[in-house]
């Protein structure tokens, strides 16, 4: 236990649930129905399934050898240079990944709110609120998500309850959509929706207790996973899966749709929490984006290292110019390739670790 | 600039030095006398006695205006003229005696209201404390009024006000110890704690800030609190500034520690988090249910007060659709003739308001009323008639202005109001976007904050155990922790 370190559970689970919970209203839903059709909504389940036992790998590790972080955790294991190709791999990949989420949240915002402002010049907001927000340093972003959670679980029921009249349960059948070995596939691939669990053990040891991580990881996991399980039966519920297919954003088609009596559109009131999730969600990726970067090179001080790399994820984002080839080509291929790099490296770690083991006890 | 440097090292080198008392009293006297300018500053006395008990020449000095004289007379001249004994200490039975052996002693208790007595041919000197400065009696709180509580306020009196303290915490720990301030006039500030409460690094911490302010002169808790906070330019308080005892006593047994000084009819609170501000004593007086809802009815004023402005700039010019037709219609047929951009008519009203406002606490309370009426009535109406802001913009400053007055806190009122200020120039950049950006950002600054190491929104997060006194209280008799976030010695309440 450490007096000086702050953080607890509550927080964690937070940082973790605004993580996950918000691929729920991004273009996650409309990806997975282009292959699996209205089987789509309980793909992130079958995707929980697929990476759970590098997660429970990981964390037994990160237990095992105690005050590590992700990547300090493979320098021990791996020796100096195989531990650098992992390492840096993670950070591409994460790099990669903030860049792509961060168009497509730009994308969003754009689209439903600002069509007529310059992309570039919305890219340049939600930049700056983002760095300021990330360079306030990971206990107050912490402590920011734990308070503001509460809101958004708030905001998530009043979503819930005012589409409830509009569901029509038997859009969910044929049950198995596009045909069980199909979803597997899609579902196995599309692990990567969990790629925030992997990277979030960077922060393993600014907890006042380890316990505290674990905990908060697996409840964050198992409640951010509901969550996006709930939002996606409810698109393949209102809408069907034929429209989910052809809507990039079905979240903010719920919210143009819903209404609240003679409020016909209230969805820049969903708009806020959402907005406040995702400039939160960009604070926490970045700040763990550039905390495994300089844990890589040992570089102290994490915040001077988040504007460039915030800057350059901008121009990841900025330079692929189509929404669909961004969106359904690029970011679809990408999300299934590191799907088995990140299924994979815990083993890999758990396999020379117990081998390590087995040399030092002969 | 190096001469200058030297001229000033030369000077403080005077001003620290502690100079031993000379054995020549004629030289000694002399000295304090020029010191004193004693031929023109008419209320410095200095009187010659002789010594019933060793037969020698004493010298008082003192300052006419702040001793009490009447005591002079029975402590002092009356026991040395008459009294038998073999020393001063048995002399002068005074409680305060004290002995002095350096020439700034002296003049330091001379100046703090106490008689400096110089005997022939000694080389020590004797200070008796006779001070009686002249302060107001205890009145009502009036910035801070409850309608259910005590309503005694402090005064300008360290005195009263410590025994203030004292009266609602019958506890022998209770400690009052001084620190002094200032280097030309030297001030007392005294530090109120619960000893086995208080946490000894936040003690010992303002101690040594106290200490480390290096200044002539501090002449009271308002300009002390600026001495001592960490972040000068900061839009959010850092430590509580209170002028009711009952809320001292709560927060002092609660492990916070207080801040008292001669000339002040109000005290300092440290350290403290958003809840300190946010509260009211009241909250805690009436009964669970009645203090709830006036913390909730607190709240959604504080919402209100911040946001209401940024917000209805946000909607009409960014999302018209959200408001429904009707509205959005009238808004627009009120608007047709207004000249301005929106965000012009909610400035105008907003800097109106806060005109109004400061106008109404400088103005000869005679002419209070009057300016409420012209300002408010008159001025809104016939600014509406001369379509110089529409009416729907009345409504709002009117609504933004009448709920700040239910944050009861002088600071907090001031954060609250700066800082709708900054919400409204949000809005009008890109609506909703830059709004909640800017709403972020405020909220995570003030997250970031500490208050003599103490984190600006615990025991919330981080969180700590606590009475969990927060945006709600629990019941009095359920509140098992003291304020776990200022780690006091002692944790448990009951």
């Amino acid at each position: 236990m450490n007096p000086h370190k702050l953080l607890k559970t509550g927080e964690m689970f937070a940082m973790l649930v605004i993580l996950l919970s918000l691929k729920a209203s991004d273009t996650t839903a409309s990806l997975l129905a282009q292959h699996t059709q209205n089987a789509f909504w309980y793909m992130p389940f079958i995707s929980l399934l697929v990476v759970l036992p590098s997660i429970l790998i990981l964390v037994h590790l990160l237990k095992k050898y105690e005050d590590k972080n992700l990547v300090q955790l493979i320098e021990a294991i791996m020796g100096s240079w195989a531990s650098k190709v992992i390492s840096f791999m993670i950070f591409l990949s994460s790099f990669i990944l903030m860049g792509f989420s961060y168009r497509s949240y730009v994308g969003q915002i754009k689209i439903m709110y600002f069509p007529q402002t310059p992309t570039l010049f919305l890219y340049l907001i939600f930049f700056i609120i983002v760095y300021f927000a990330a360079k306030k340093g990971w206990e107050v972003i912490g402590f920011t998500s734990k308070i503001f959670l509460p809101l958004f679980i708030v905001s998530t029921l009043i979503l819930i309850s005012l589409t409830m009249n509009d569901i029509v349960i038997e859009r969910i059948f044929p049950f198995f959509g596009s045909g069980k070995l199909p979803i597997l596939k899609e579902g196995a691939l599309k692990g990567s929706i969990f790629v925030e669990v992997f990277l979030i053990t960077i922060a393993y040891t600014s907890f006042k207790k380890t316990n505290y991580f674990r905990k908060g990881l697996f409840l964050g996991l198992a409640f951010s996973t509901v969550k996006i399980m709930l939002f996606f039966f409810i698109y393949a519920t209102l809408f069907d899966y034929n429209s989910i297919v052809m809507l990039s954003y079905p979240f903010h088609d719920v919210l143009q749709y819903v209404h609240f009596g003679a409020l016909t559109n209230i969805e820049t009131f969903f708009m806020i929490f959402w907005l406040l999730g995702s400039f939160l969600r960009y604070a926490i990726y970045l700040y763990l984006v550039s905390w495994i970067f300089s844990e890589i090179f040992h570089i102290k001080h994490i915040e001077s290292l988040l504007l460039p790399i915030g800057f350059l994820g901008l121009m990841v984002a900025v330079i692929s110019r189509n929404v669909i080839v961004s969106e359904l080509v690029f970011y679809n291929s990408i999300s299934n390739y590191i799907t088995f790099f990140y299924i994979g490296f815990p083993i890999l770690l758990w396999l020379v670790s117990s081998l390590k083991g087995e040399m030092i006890k002969q | 600039m190096f001469r200058f440097q030297s001229f000033e090292k030369k000077e403080e080198n005077f001003t620290k030095k502690d100079t031993p008392l000379s054995s020549d009293t004629n030289l000694l006297i002399k000295q304090l006398k020029e010191i004193y300018d004693h031929h023109i500053n008419k209320d410095f006395c200095s009187r010659t006695l002789f010594a019933n008990f060793n037969k020698k020449n004493v010298y008082l000095f003192y300052y006419a205006s702040i001793v009490n004289s009447d005591k002079i007379e029975q402590a002092i001249v009356q026991p040395l003229l008459e009294n038998d004994g073999s020393s001063y200490s048995n002399v002068l039975t005074n409680e305060s005696l004290k002995e002095i052996a350096t020439i700034e002693k002296a003049i330091e208790h001379i100046n703090s209201g106490k008689v400096v007595l110089l005997s022939e041919g000694d080389q020590i000197a004797y200070s008796i404390d006779v001070s009686q400065f002249q302060h107001r009696a205890i009145s009502q709180s009036e910035n801070e009024s409850v309608v259910k509580g005590p309503q005694d306020a402090f005064t300008e009196s360290t005195h009263i006000n410590v025994s203030l303290i004292r009266k609602q915490i019958r506890d022998k720990q209770l400690i009052t110890t001084v620190s002094s301030v200032g280097e030309r006039s030297k001030q007392d500030v005294t530090i109120v704690y619960i000893s086995d409460l208080v946490n000894p690094n936040i003690l010992k911490n303002v101690k040594e800030r106290i200490e480390n302010i290096d200044t002539d002169n501090v002449r009271n808790v308002e300009l002390l609190e600026q001495y001592l906070e960490e972040r000068p330019y900061s839009i959010f308080p850092s430590i509580y500034y209170t002028e009711r005892p009952d809320n001292a006593a709560a927060f002092i047994e609660d492990g916070h520690i207080i801040l008292l000084m001669d000339s002040s009819s109000a005290c300092l609170i440290l350290p403290v988090t958003f809840w300190t501000f946010f509260h009211s004593p009241e909250d805690r007086y009436s009964r669970f249910m009645f203090g709830n809802f006036s913390r909730l009815i607190r709240f959604i004023a504080f919402y209100i007060t911040m946001m209401i402005s940024a917000t209805y700039v946000a909607l009409a010019n960014f999302h018209s659709q959200m408001i429904p037709p009707d509205l959005l219609l009238a808004i627009t047929a009120s608007r047709e003739r207004v000249p301005f951009p929106l965000i012009v008519e909610v400035l105008i009203m907003e800097v109106a308001f806060e005109l109004i406002r400061e106008a109404g606490i400088r103005i000869p309370s005679a002419l209070g009323p009057t300016i409420g009426i012209v300002g408010a009535l008159i001025l809104g109406q016939a600014a509406v008639e001369a379509n110089i802001i529409s009416p729907i913009i009345v409504i709002i400053a009117a609504l933004s202005g009448l709920t700040s007055f239910a944050i009861s806190d002088v600071s907090l009122n001031y954060t609250v109001r700066i800082t709708r200020f900054l919400f409204i120039f949000a809005a009008g950049l890109m609506g909703m976007l830059t709004l909640m950006g800017a709403f972020l950002l405020w909220f995570m600054y003030a997250a970031s904050l500490k208050s003599f190491g103490m984190r600006f929104l615990s025991p919330i997060a981080p969180s700590f155990k606590s009475p969990k006194d927060t945006l709600f209280r629990k019941a009095v008799r359920s509140e098992i922790w003291r304020p776990g976030q200022i780690q006091p010695k002692d944790l448990k309440k009951k």
